[in-house]
């Protein structure tokens, strides 16, 4: 069949391209590497906050208990972290800020005293 | 009100529970370690503890801290720490606890928890032992 509307067609059918099987593996490859970009992007985020929050954390507390009062950094608060605060004070050793803890500006007796009420509460 | 006292007499003779107070005597044993600091928390199952009393022996002579509230229930906390050069080692009473039971409360005590530690602040082991009051 001859008509005017096959011979349109044809003209519209773009002539086969024979692509290189090299070139074939590259474009593949570079779809690859896209799709996973995408898919890793929300993780490699959440790894980069992470990374800053830890990175502030350890600058900011230089690797010491959170926890207010933990002067040895056993990571609880008991009697041993008033004997040594009270030790450190007589001896006179370099005193953390984060162990005032009647927030009076300074860390003296009475911030033993605050420990000592802590070590023995009845939570 | 009268008749509420006579009723609350007769209860208590008719339970034949009667409540006494009673001494007990709170040794430990650090080895051959001074001890500088000890913390020890203790429940007393069906008793009161209602006093706190310091050691035998220099420096803990001073009853040791607790919390206030623990004065009306079976459980409290006591610790103490000194800055005493060459504090003892060895076997110490440290404490005598006053308690109201019915029976002997010393065989109810029941250890929940003990730091302690040396001169330098290095934690030690420690032995605890409750006894009732005069027995070494």
């Amino acid at each position: 069949m001859d008509d005017p509307l096959t011979r349109f067609l044809d003209r519209l059918e773009p002539p086969s391209v024979e692509v290189p099987e090299a070139v074939d593996r590259r474009i593949l490859g570079h779809a690859r590497w896209v799709l996973l970009r995408r898919r890793m992007m929300p993780v490699l985020a959440v790894a980069a906050v992470l990374l800053v929050a830890v990175t502030f954390g350890w600058q900011r507390y230089g690797g010491r208990s959170l926890q207010p009062g933990d002067v040895d950094g056993d990571g609880s608060v008991n009697i041993v972290d008033a004997y040594v605060l009270a030790v450190r004070l007589r001896d006179g050793s370099e005193l953390d800020r984060t162990w005032d803890l009647d927030g009076d500006g300074h860390v003296d007796e009475r911030d033993i005293e605050v420990l000592g009420k802590r070590s023995v509460a009845l939570r | 009100m009268r008749y509420l006292a006579i009723l609350l007499v007769c209860g208590l003779a008719l339970s034949g529970q009667e409540r006494r107070f009673q001494a007990i005597e709170l040794f430990v044993d650090s080895g051959d370690t001074p001890l500088a600091a000890w913390q020890i928390e203790l429940t007393v199952a069906d008793a009161s503890i209602v006093g706190v009393e310091g050691g035998a022996t220099a420096p803990w002579l001073d009853a040791p801290r607790y919390d206030p509230e623990a004065l009306t229930g079976g459980r409290i906390i006591l610790a103490a720490f000194t800055l005493t050069e060459n504090a003892p080692a060895g076997r110490l009473r440290i404490a005598r606890l006053h308690i109201e039971a019915t029976d002997n409360a010393s065989e109810r005590v029941v250890i929940a928890a003990v730091v302690a530690a040396g001169p330098g602040g290095e934690r030690i082991p420690l032995e605890v032992e409750c006894l009732p009051y005069g027995e070494k």
